[in-house]
């Protein structure tokens, strides 16, 4: 069945995956009913230390499955090593990742062909399908997916490094070997940041493709979500080792102030990080009981201090106590603030577009500030970890400012001076829009 | 409307103005004391204030104040407006109508239907447990608009027949008394961008406050939810007290979430014994699986209150039984175990204290038979919902043994049902209420 080996497919579609041989199969089968054509890819299954039956059931569907399917296999331990094992051996021009539980949809493929044409780093839409009884934190967390794609929708949307994610995302096959791959540094989490990171540092552009749809099934619960969050913690330690311009800001929730609760398990988190479990365990079964109890408001309070916790630990568990955090801190620059000699752009006087580009470029590393007519309306401070600003950010920047506070203020000033007679209204409805 | 001229009438004008051409005082409201004007701007609604009428009319001198008020609506909503959201973007939708013996009310509701299904919209009219084929003879005039005939009575068991026949993504309802204004159907459909949004709701103003039980209505228990959009989910609001989302008269549901959420309970709403709750419970239950309700302003329905005073105090008391009966159901089913404690809160700070100012005759108060109404409704509440869960499960049970019988003479099951889709036959749970609203 296999088509013959000689011909160089375009697209290599990488799965890592570990003990979960029946979602593999899934999306072995739906990338069998892709509308792109099967034979102009291939598909690689990495299995990081399965010790189901992972390999038997990819060595078995290869028979019968209409594209090239290779199985690799190794003992890593690591979704980065992974990944850049199933990179190693992939022949596309074009490299897919594609998560075990994100089941493609049969646009996926082709919508990544065609929006790669354009040679970017392009998201699709990993859509969160819910288990048949969804607890209130797999509730939660598909708003979270479902916003955070909206976001990256938006005409105009400025892409950070955090919008990577490597459930489902294509790139040159050639860009990703040009910055390295996934950081094998990063055994547990946030591997896929740190390479968005690197991406952006390269001036590569991110792009999200809501055609490109694939079903993730959710199946992580509450406990196995608080492992995950203190992971994180300790690989955005990781983080801010490496890209000190991030650090003060990505930690900036964890020093800001606040109540008494919360910073007495902060204490515990810095003071005593090998000593919670006992705490938490109590304070989940407390959070079962409040869902039990549907008490809504108690439940999604505690389960925010669950979440502080569990990140201060996972930082704590790698940086040390509170004052060697703070010293680790303060060693990292503050947050860029708009220079002094950012750029203006005058929207009252627009500059030519080449001006407007030059403004741009320098905008990026100083800043920018908006003025109209002479007033300063907005002003965008240097972001790091942020794709280079570009005109169309703009755009969105000054619409939302717009419909935040000048429309609303125009519209209550026209009302106001509106003498009872239809001429200023016209004028002024004619405006707005 | 029957009054004579010159007798002030008990109730109020209602006055669309568009701001565009507000250069006048407004004219010809002899008979009223007051009026409510609802301000428009390029179709929109955009606010609304009650005046006293004086000699027929009111001074241009007095709107000129309400204005600032209309500025943030007014900007909202045609901000809305995107004139790059054309019309053909918008998901495909049906429109279900649930009517049952008010044939006159859904003749007035047609001419808008007509035009909705002119452009090519799936329009239906359920017409729940007929008592005389007046409205089936109304429908042959309308051959666009389909006509499906549910047997079994009940509001929401018509909505469920209405879901299931419909063939649009998104199912808007309206009901038979009201009328949509211009535009509805598209103000609720571009909601619908948000994958988590299920349910859109949008504004309900009264089409004539001409008797003293229609102003009570619009005092009282008035859809009006205000000019601004606003977006509810669990995390924002008490997902118990869904009467801020809007009502059933004005709604559109995204069809493929109701097999998340589940069909509107046949056992609640008009034609069982709960009365009325059914839009309020599935309000509930959409927000408790995590959707999204958008309420928007731009979508307009007029509807006319009933007229009587009687059918007032019904109305009242059937609305103080259905939210203690979807209450009780929230308790049993969904285990909502903080409405022990709710339910006797809202018991004691609305309806006794209702009563009480009543009988004290406080200012502002609402009238006697009124608060006495809802106040008992609300007693007889949750036991009506479990009576009218039992009188279903007996039915579902007969209807079973029925179908076994048709089974066994291999016959056709004929439960009194025009045929139809086999899709709408399915022997589901009925409400059959012995009381009718």
């Amino acid at each position: 069945m296999n088509p013959s080996p000689s011909a160089s497919p375009t697209l290599s579609i990488i799965v890592p995956t570990h003990n979960r041989s029946a979602l593999v199969r899934r999306v072995l089968e739906a990338l069998s009913r892709q509308s792109y054509p099967a034979t102009a890819f291939e598909v690689l299954v990495v299995a990081d230390a399965c010790r189901d039956e992972t390999e038997d059931t990819v060595a078995a569907y290869a028979a019968q499955a209409p594209y090239r399917l290779h199985l690799l296999s190794h003992r890593a331990g690591s979704a980065a090593a992974t990944r850049n094992l199933g990179a190693a051996h992939a022949r596309g021009r074009v490299l897919l990742f594609l998560d075990d539980d994100v089941v493609p949809q049969p646009g996926l493929v082709q919508a990544h062909v065609e929006a790669q044409r354009q040679n970017r780093v392009v998201l699709g839409y990993s859509r969160p399908i819910l288990p048949a009884q969804p607890g209130w934190w797999q509730l939660d967390a598909r708003r979270w997916w479902e916003d955070a794609f909206r976001a990256m929708g938006k005409p105009g949307h400025r892409f950070t490094y955090r919008d990577f994610f490597s459930g489902n995302v294509s790139m040159a096959s050639a860009l990703f070997h040009q910055v390295g791959g996934f950081d094998t540094s990063f055994t547990g989490r946030l591997e896929d940041y740190e390479l968005g990171m690197r991406l952006l540092k390269t001036g590569a552009r991110l792009h999200f493709v809501p055609q490109a749809i694939g079903h993730h099934h959710e199946s992580t619960d509450l406990g196995l979500w608080l492992r995950r969050v203190r992971q994180d913690g300790a690989a955005d330690v990781r983080i801010g080792q490496r890209y000190p311009e991030l650090r003060v800001r990505l930690f900036a929730h964890v020093t800001s102030p606040c109540d008494q609760k919360r910073g007495r398990l902060r204490k515990v988190a810095f003071g005593h990080p090998q000593r919670g479990d006992r705490m938490e365990r109590l304070l989940l079964r407390q959070a079962a009981l409040y869902e039990r109890l549907r008490l809504r408001g108690r439940w999604r309070k505690l389960v925010s201090l669950l979440q502080d916790y569990n990140y201060c630990r996972g930082v704590a568990e790698t940086i040390g106590d509170w004052p060697a955090f703070s010293a680790w801190l303060q060693e990292a620059p503050l947050p860029p603030a708009v220079a002094g000699d950012a750029p203006v752009v005058d929207l009252a006087a627009l500059p030519a577009a080449d001006a407007l580009e030059e403004a741009l470029k320098h905008a990026t590393d100083q800043g920018l500030r908006l003025a109209l007519g002479g007033y300063e309306v907005l002003t965008i401070p240097p972001q790091p970890g942020a794709e280079p600003l570009r005109d169309e950010h703009l755009h969105l920047a000054l619409r939302e400012l717009a419909e935040q506070q000048f429309v609303p203020a125009l519209a209550m000033h026209l009302v106001r001076s509106t003498s009872p007679g239809g001429l200023l209204w016209q004028s002024s409805s004619s405006t707005l829009t | 409307m029957t009054d004579i001229a010159h007798r002030l009438r008990p109730g109020a004008a209602v006055r669309e103005v568009h701001l565009e051409q507000l250069n006048q005082d407004i004219c010809s409201l002899d008979g009223f004391r007051r009026a409510l004007v609802v301000f428009r701007l390029r179709g929109a609604v955009v606010g609304q204030a009650w005046f006293r009428v004086e000699d027929g009319r009111i001074p241009l001198l007095q709107i000129r104040p309400h204005l600032p008020e209309v500025a943030w609506p007014a900007w909202q909503q045609l901000a809305a407006r995107d004139p790059a959201a054309s019309a053909d973007r918008l998901p495909p939708a049906s429109v279900v109508v649930c009517t049952r013996d008010r044939t006159a009310d859904l003749a007035n509701c047609l001419p808008g239907l007509s035009k909705l299904a002119a452009e090519g919209h799936d329009v239906i009219v359920v017409d729940n447990c007929p008592s005389d084929d007046g409205t089936a003879r109304l429908m042959a005039g309308h051959p666009t608009i389909r006509y499906l005939h549910e047997p079994r009575p009940g509001l929401d068991v018509a909505r469920n027949r209405g879901l299931r026949a419909a063939t649009g993504e998104i199912v808007a309802f309206t009901d038979d008394d009201a009328q949509v204004d211009a535009g509805w159907l598209p103000a609720l459909l571009r909601n619908f961008d948000d994958p988590l949004v299920a349910v859109v709701t949008g504004i309900t103003l009264p089409l004539e406050l001409e008797t003293e039980a229609q102003m009570w209505f619009e005092q009282t228990h008035g859809f009006g939810r205000g000019f601004v959009r606003r977006s509810f989910d669990a995390c924002n609001m008490n997902i118990l007290a869904t009467g801020v989302v809007g009502a059933g008269a004005n709604v559109a549901i995204r069809r493929s979430a109701v097999d998340e959420i589940g069909p509107f309970d046949e056992a609640l709403d008009g034609g069982t014994l709960a009365r009325s709750g059914g839009d309020q419970e599935f309000f509930y239950r959409t927000l408790a699986r995590g959707y999204r309700i958008v309420y928007e302003p731009g979508a307009l329905v007029w509807h006319r209150h009933r007229r009587e005073w009687d059918a007032l105090r019904r109305t009242v008391y059937g609305y103080g039984v259905g939210v203690f009966a979807w209450w009780t159901r929230a308790l049993l089913k969904e285990g909502e175990l903080t409405l022990l404690k709710k339910a006797p809160g809202w018991f004691w700070h609305h309806h006794v204290r209702n009563l009480a100012r009543s009988l004290l005759r406080r200012p502002g108060c609402v009238p006697l038979d009124l608060a006495w109404a809802e106040f008992r409704g609300a007693l007889a509440g949750p036991g009506s919902y479990l009576r009218a869960r039992r009188s279903l499960q007996r039915q579902a049970r007969a209807r079973a043994a029925n179908h076994e019988d048709a089974v066994d003479r291999k016959d056709v099951p004929d439960f009194g049902q025009q045929p139809g889709p086999a899709a709408d036959r399915q022997p589901l749970a009925l409400g059959q209420g012995s009381e009718t609203l």
